[in-house]
């Protein structure tokens, strides 16, 4: 029992690693694509990469952990009270990038500006980056 | 986030002769939030406070309470009348 938990615990230490990790090459995957989109060479492969990982990331912070891997013990302690407290901050930070790009478009729309054509892909990302560094951060700090 | 709320859970936990990871297991929660509870960076749920006083066998007040609260009693009189 010890070793299960003391497993879980290992986890749920990593997990800010990780979602560190998967914000920074998340943004390096979107200035691939937006390079890409600059060029007007897409290819679909990088679009799929950048979408995996997007989502991958989210996944790492607002996943539960499954039922066929953890024990019901084990998802206590990895998703106990203050992980979902980081959680509910990170999806405010998500929250916010995304409003705020969602804004920025609203305003050139009605400044007769036009965006570029990455500029939903930036949007994405800066979202889901948001999200992964505040929880990643949020979760170290309580590491220590 | 725990402005006001003093924390004396690192006392009871020392003096029980515990880790923090081992008093994370018995309460089944994550060593980072007993580390944060004991800190002050997060006020913990009512649940988990009273899951912590039974463990200790203690009551919820020995282990948190509020710091510079004043209770009025005449408002609590005509809020119940």
């Amino acid at each position: 029992m010890v070793d299960r938990v003391s497993r879980a615990e290992r986890f749920s230490a990593d997990r800010g690693k990780i979602c560190l990790i998967f914000s920074l090459v998340s943004v390096i995957w979107a200035v691939v694509l937006i390079d890409q989109v600059e060029s007007g060479q897409i290819h679909g492969i990088t679009v799929m990469a950048w979408a995996v990982w997007v989502f991958t990331t989210s996944m790492w912070v607002f996943g539960q952990p499954g039922r066929w891997k953890w024990t019901v013990r084990e998802r206590a302690v990895i998703n106990d009270e203050l992980t979902h407290e980081h959680q509910r901050s990170a999806a405010l930070a998500a929250l916010a990038a995304l409003g705020l790009g969602v804004a920025l478009g609203c305003v050139a729309v009605l400044a007769r500006v036009t965006l570029p054509a990455w500029w939903p892909i930036a949007a994405a990302t800066a979202g889901a980056c948001a999200a992964g560094l505040r929880f990643s951060w949020l979760q170290l700090r309580a590491s220590r | 986030m725990s402005e006001g709320v003093e924390v004396r859970l690192r006392e009871w936990r020392t003096r029980a002769g515990l880790t923090q990871a081992a008093l994370a297991e018995a309460v089944g929660v994550s060593r980072k939030t007993v580390n944060t509870v004991e800190n002050g960076v997060f006020v913990p749920s009512t649940t988990l406070a009273l899951q912590l006083a039974d463990f200790f066998g203690c009551k919820v007040e020995d282990l948190f309470s509020l710091h510079g609260w004043e209770s009025n009693e005449s408002v609590r009189a005509e809020a119940i009348h």
